[in-house]
């Protein structure tokens, strides 16, 4: 039904590439400083986005197989760009942490 | 075991948090700290000798694993790595000392506030080690996302470390440090996605080998050059160095131009190597001289010594820049080499002079009272232009001879300028009569460290001399003595310091970063 709608363009991919615009515009026109570190995670998470729709494939199976078990490579999904995701979401709540340290010691006079 | 090289600046972090958190002596902590900094030494020896070194982590084949590695390319960058990170241990020791240390006797003019001591030097202390492990992976990775991840690593401890100065002004200019590296690193890894889509793989050996001239690789090449760039602090995409950089505590103040610009621009110079078929130089070619000549206008108006020395960064990135467009990627990794190892050494210098005077101006320092740090002010100075025998004329020369005609007449005027410059700053800490005398202990090690880079150059070059030096050092000398003769050689004039609105300024600065990425997409349609 959905990619009757969008004629099959809405994939992982064209989203994160929207989220990455969207992250990027407000990092230019928003000028207050919570909006902004909310500006980066949503570029933090159009780049997961991404990486997942590489690795997703439609119908395919979990690279999990039961013992004796074979499945054609096509269709098992790629299992690779999750474990980096979440080596980056990591480094996004570490950076997301900083950032709000520091956005506090700002609004609150360098106390 | 070249993980091992990350693995004990990481522990010891990690021992000095635990160890500091359980109140642990003060003589330990330093102890542990200065066996975090000096650790990597022995075993960067055992390598070097046996390079090159090459291995995947935990054994995996290449194909599944993380590769590192040491050798010729990444060797020197290493070496410059340790060197800095060496001296900016030891001046950590002397400057953060809670009770003998020199803080709390430093008041940074202009915004005014007084720079004291961190509350908790073990906390500055792990940073640092944490920043000096991100700093060797990123270094030795051979894999694009992991280089993203050592990156990270030594970029949020720049982050805290930058934030710990008490001086006004600070958190803003930490804050717009982090939004841009932050953001150029999403998109940077937003490239890697796009890379990994088309090729199938993350180390850079088998990247080449599957590459096919494509759109989409070519999009994201320019993606992760623009990012590099912002990292690196290129011009026009610059603009969050030199207020981090005078901001800063002298001894971190030496890790950001010397350590953190140095590690994008080396991925910059690989980039270009193993994505030779996709890679269009002129771009960068034009980015390259902007950046060399922007910064060193910039960095002639400057009173500020510490953000003189931020705005030559940027014109020395230039140069790698302009060395790495001309295909020149030895000669444009040597010179990274040549300027992490002067600028550090550099900085240190000025912190030194800086924290008895109290300013960061001109007019109210001096190396008069300290003959052994003036040596190695000047010897410093000299090491980045194109002065033989010394370490930076093998990357000016050698990018020098790849570039031909009016490019390369260009070339060497703008290096004459950075003798210009460096010899107004010489001329400036000579000038001013009652100059306190620095910090013996710092002045005895930065002489060390300006003969151990005198000693450098001296085997990279084996002591050639050519003509074109002296040349070159003339037509400096008879340029700084016109502008000298007609007053272009004075300070401007004081403008009260700002503390800008930090929103405002990350608006802007994305902007610009949108823009020269838009722009060099279009050159690829």
């Amino acid at each position: 039904m959905t990619e009757s709608l969008t004629g099959g363009y809405l994939t992982p991919q064209t989203a994160a590439i929207g989220l990455l615009l969207i992250g990027l515009y407000g990092l230019v026109t928003q000028r207050n400083l919570v909006k902004q570190v909310i500006c980066i995670n949503i570029l933090s998470f159009a780049v997961v986005l991404y990486f997942i729709g590489v690795g997703y494939v439609p119908g395919g199976f979990a690279p999990i197989l039961p013992v004796g078990e074979t499945l054609a490579p096509e269709t098992i999904v790629d299992p690779l760009p999750a474990t980096l995701m979440l080596t980056g979401l990591v480094v996004d709540v570490a950076v997301t942490a900083v950032a709000l340290a520091l956005v506090i010691r700002i609004a609150g006079g360098h106390r | 075991m070249i993980p091992l090289l990350v693995a004990i600046p990481l522990a010891a972090a990690f021992a000095l948090s635990l160890l500091e958190a359980l109140k642990a002596r003060r003589s330990v902590l330093r102890l542990l700290f200065l066996a975090g900094i000096l650790g990597p030494w022995p075993l960067f020896a055992v390598y070097a000798a046996h390079m090159p070194w090459s291995e995947v982590a935990g054994g995996w084949a290449r194909i599944s694993g993380i590769e590192v590695g040491l050798d010729e390319v990444n060797v020197l960058l290493v070496l410059a790595e340790l060197i800095v990170f060496t001296a900016v241990g030891l001046h950590a020791l002397r400057y953060f000392h809670p009770t003998r240390g020199l803080l709390p006797a430093y008041k940074a003019e202009g915004v005014g506030a007084p720079g004291q001591a961190p509350r908790t030097p073990g906390g500055v202390y792990s940073l640092i080690l944490l920043a000096h492990a991100g700093a060797l992976g990123a270094l030795i990775s051979r894999d694009l996302f992991n280089f993203y991840v050592y990156l990270e690593l030594a970029s949020v401890a720049g982050f805290i470390l930058v934030a710990s100065s008490r001086e006004k002004g600070t958190k803003e200019a930490a804050y717009e440090f982090l939004m841009m590296w932050v953001t150029a690193s999403f998109v940077f890894l937003f490239a890697i996605a796009i890379i990994y889509a088309h090729t199938g793989y993350l180390n850079l050996a088998l990247i080449e080998e599957h590459l096919e001239v494509e759109r989409g690789v070519e999009i994201a090449l320019w993606v992760a050059i623009v990012s590099l760039l912002v990292k690196g602090g290129v011009f026009p995409l610059h603009f969050w160095a030199p207020a981090v950089t005078a901001k800063s505590y002298p001894p971190i103040a030496a890790l950001i131009p010397a350590v953190l610009a140095m590690l994008p621009m080396y991925r910059l110079a690989l980039l270009s190597t193993y994505f030779g078929e996709v890679f269009d130089a002129d771009p960068l070619l034009v980015i390259g001289f902007a950046s060399l000549l922007a910064g060193l206008a910039l960095a002639f108006r400057e009173r500020d010594v510490l953000r003189l020395l931020a705005f030559c960064t940027v014109a020395q990135m230039g140069v790698v820049v302009i060395g790495v467009a001309a295909g020149n990627v030895p000669d444009a990794l040597g010179h990274l080499f040549a300027h992490s190892l002067v600028k550090g050494g550099l900085v240190l210098a000025a912190g030194a002079l800086i924290v008895r005077a109290g300013s960061r101006r001109f007019d109210a320092i001096s190396y008069r009272g300290s003959p052994a740090l003036a040596a190695a002010v000047l010897a410093l100075s000299l090491s980045l232009g194109p002065v033989q025998p010394l370490v930076g004329s093998v990357g000016v020369f050698g990018i020098a001879d790849a570039l031909s005609g009016p490019l390369r007449l260009l070339f060497l005027a703008g290096n004459v300028g950075v003798l210009v410059l460096y010899l107004r700053l010489n001329h400036q800490l000579l000038t001013k009569a009652d100059g306190e005398r620095a910090d013996t202990r710092l002045s005895i090690l930065l002489f060390v460290y300006a003969a151990a880079a005198v000693g450098v150059g001296l085997y990279l070059t084996g002591g050639q001399f050519g003509l074109l030096t002296p040349g070159l050092a003339l037509l400096a000398a008879v340029a700084y003595g016109m502008m000298h003769l007609l007053g272009a050689t004075r300070l401007p004039a004081e403008r009260p310091e700002k503390v800008r609105d930090p929103g405002v300024a990350v608006n802007v600065f994305a902007g610009v970063y949108l823009a020269v990425l838009v722009l060099l997409l279009l050159h690829t349609l």
